[in-house]
């Protein structure tokens, strides 16, 4: 979803009106903020509790520097999703540290192996399934330009790297995309080329 | 010969599996549990505050208690103060019966306006 201006100056207003006391303005932004967070963490988590997590901890972080806030700066949403895409990015690497695994390699195995067996021919799965196959940063990069319709630029703010970095993953992204998603098309009920 | 995609064609067939997802996410919501969770995060750090902005406060009322110089002339001064309208809204042509706290004992004084004014011949 883009950001506009307009947006941008009731963010700062609500953020200086909960770090005056304003218990009302606290609810105005959880409401405007936390179910995109939620979204994102799920995209990325997989998992609907660490998402919930990951939501609170970010939400909690958005209080805690209410006060520091320099309106004008930078936009509300832009920092969340930075700070969410971190604690996501955290939480994955942490969760194979556990499990013994290693991450994907950059270059993903285009083979459509992992999607046989799927037993639904729900398009939302399919996308969920091979985003899960991608290394977390382009699965990141991705899910932030072409899903919350963040510009190169934002996305290369959020992710504290070159825009030619995210250029970069999300060709490298995409192609591995298309690759599994592609020979589905007409089986998940999209028109074939 | 392997045929290779180009950008273009992998952003086409992809076009549609990416606005499936946006639609599912715009549609999705916090649950009640969740946003419960996060209000009380955001009340904690609110009233957390608080204390600094009552500290505050409560140095305004200090300043003020200083400068009448302690609860002691304060009182004195709402007293007379009191008094002051008592006698300005009572009726003097008719002798007045007062109530004048000494201590804890309540003396009962008539005419306190003479009493007032004997008292000071008296101190001089």
């Amino acid at each position: 979803m883009p950001l506009d201006a307009d947006a941008r100056h009731r963010d700062d207003a609500l953020l200086a009106q909960f770090a005056s006391g304003d218990g009302a303005a606290a609810r105005k932004l959880a409401e405007r903020h936390a179910p995109r967070v939620l979204a994102l963490a799920r995209r990325m988590l997989r998992d609907n509790a660490e998402a919930e997590d990951v939501t609170q901890e970010t939400m909690l972080r958005m209080w805690r520097m209410a006060r520091d806030w320099r309106t004008g700066e930078a936009a509300l949403g832009t920092w969340l999703h930075r700070v969410a895409s971190n604690l996501c990015i955290d939480r994955l690497r942490k969760r194979r540290e556990t499990s013994g695994g290693g991450e994907a390699p950059d270059t993903a195995d285009a083979s459509p192996g992992a999607l046989e067996g799927l037993a639904t021919r729900d398009r939302a799965a399919a996308l969920d399934a091979a985003l899960a196959e991608l290394p977390d940063r382009q699965r990141l990069a991705v899910v932030l330009r072409h899903i919350e319709e963040r510009s190169n630029p934002e996305v290369a703010e959020i992710m504290g790297v070159s825009v030619e970095a995210v250029e970069s993953l999300l060709g490298r992204g995409k192609r591995a995309l298309a690759a599994r998603l592609a020979p589905r098309r007409e089986e998940l009920g999209y028109d074939a080329d | 010969m392997t045929r290779t995609r180009s950008d273009r064609e992998n952003d086409a067939d992809l076009a549609p599996f990416f606005a499936e997802a946006r639609r599912r996410d715009a549609e999705t919501e916090a649950p009640s549990v969740l946003m419960a969770r996060i209000m009380a995060d955001a009340d904690d750090v609110r009233l957390a505050a608080m204390p600094r902005r009552a500290a505050r406060r409560a140095g305004m009322l200090e300043s003020l208690r200083a400068g009448f110089g302690g609860w002691r002339g304060a009182t004195a001064l709402a007293a007379c103060a009191v008094a002051g309208v008592w006698i300005g809204l009572s009726d003097l042509s008719e002798t007045a019966t007062a109530l004048v706290w000494s201590g804890d004992a309540g003396i009962a004084v008539e005419d306190p306006i003479a009493a007032f004014f004997d008292l000071a011949a008296a101190e001089i």
